[in-house]
């Protein structure tokens, strides 16, 4: 599914990164994703795994980190955590709704929550 | 890529804020001026498997392609069954099959659109793959993203898949003429998705019966609608 293949990207990232250092062994990852992301962290941890298998990764440590979601409106360029909604929505939903967390407008623009980023890594040398 | 000064004698934090999907994003920003330089309007369709995208893709390309020139590009797994199917609707149609991947990206598009006739053209109608998980995160550079829900997937589509929504420009409640054998209130899933994004465009259609499609044309801004 889709984790395999941002788990890919992160291997090739990460053991890009420590050949150019040359490093000898990656002790740690540190990656972020959105709170709005359709990846799942179990998910994306095991196809890292897989992916490092017989790397100087093998033995690294995964931090995943939550980025949480914010918009910007485009009417008052006010930017801020989105409402959450917790009624008027079938069954027990819980979440958030892109509107201004000031005037109220919908015209609004996502600037954090979607992200699959490498942070950083430490290595040995 | 920055090294910062060692923790230890041996041990290095290397900074890389690299972002995994910025070769998708850049690319789809790539096919977005090339359809605008072409004027080409393209709309990404979403939806579960069987939700109805290539059904409302026939009816699209029916209203359309007396005064437009319309093609469309059927994303699956496998079989080229929805190309053929569009393709008695009229236009060019191209299948993609992706094998085991969950949904299109900016690369498949940018692929497909090469191996088009062009010229003239005015719309483009791009089926993603029957998934509404994956396809989310990967833009493909279109000017609208529909997301296709149907009453027969149950009454917790919208809630159940926020993500996917967030991204969207217009959401199409579809099978509404079977809302009464599934006891599915379509005017639920459309306050579901309101409630998640009050910006949304949404109508209530039924792709079979054609019914709603005119509207949703409209709702969306699709040239010649
Ligand atoms: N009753 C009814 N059936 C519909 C409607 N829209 C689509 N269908 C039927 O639903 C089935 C699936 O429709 P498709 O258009 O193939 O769905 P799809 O989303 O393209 O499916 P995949 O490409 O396989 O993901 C077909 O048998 C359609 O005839 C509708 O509005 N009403
Ligand atoms: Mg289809
Ligand atoms: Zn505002």
């Amino acid at each position: 599914m889709h984790e395999a293949s941002i788990a890919e990207s992160i291997v090739r990232s990460v053991l890009r990164a420590a050949a150019e250092a040359k490093a000898e062994k990656v002790e740690s990852v540190t990656l972020e994703f959105g709170e709005w992301s359709a990846f799942e962290p179990a998910q994306v941890e095991f196809w890292l795994k897989v992916g490092f298998e017989n790397t100087p990764a093998a033995a690294a440590a995964l931090e995943i980190r939550t980025v949480p979601g914010r918009i910007r409106c485009r009417a008052c360029g006010a930017e801020g955590a989105c409402p959450q909604n917790g009624s008027g929505v079938t069954g027990p939903f819980v979440g958030p709704v892109l509107e201004c967390p000031s005037c109220g407008g919908s015209d609004v623009e996502i600037i954090s929550g979607r992200e699959a980023v490498v942070k950083s890594i430490r290595v040995v040398k | 890529m920055k090294i910062s000064i060692p923790s230890t004698n041996e041990t290095f934090d290397i900074e890389l804020s690299e972002n995994m999907l910025a070769a998708n994003d850049k690319l789809a920003a790539e096919n977005r001026r090339f359809f605008d330089s072409r004027g080409i309007f393209a709309i990404d369709i979403l939806g579960s498997v069987g939700s109805g995208k290539t059904t409302l893709v026939q009816q699209f390309v029916r209203r359309l392609k007396d005064r437009k020139k319309v093609a469309s590009i059927a994303g699956d797994l496998a079989t080229t069954i929805d190309a053929d199917r569009i393709r008695t609707a009229g236009g060019e149609v191209l299948q993609v099959n992706t094998g085991s991947l969950c949904h299109l990206d900016a690369s498949i598009v940018n692929r497909a659109v090469s191996s088009l006739d062009l010229d003239g053209l005015d719309i483009l109608l791009i089926e993603n793959v029957g998934n509404l998980i994956c396809p989310g995160e990967f833009r493909l550079g279109a000017h609208r993203r529909l997301v296709v829900v149907s009453v027969t997937e149950g009454p917790y589509m919208i809630v159940k898949h926020p993500a996917v929504f967030l991204d969207a420009d217009a959401v199409a409640v579809n099978k509404t003429d079977l809302a009464g054998v599934m006891e599915v209130d379509p005017e639920r899933l459309k306050k579901d998705a309101l409630a998640l994004k009050p910006g949304l465009k949404t109508a209530l259609i039924s792709a079979k019966t054609g019914e709603g499609v005119d509207e949703l044309m409209r709702l969306m801004g699709i040239p010649g609608a």
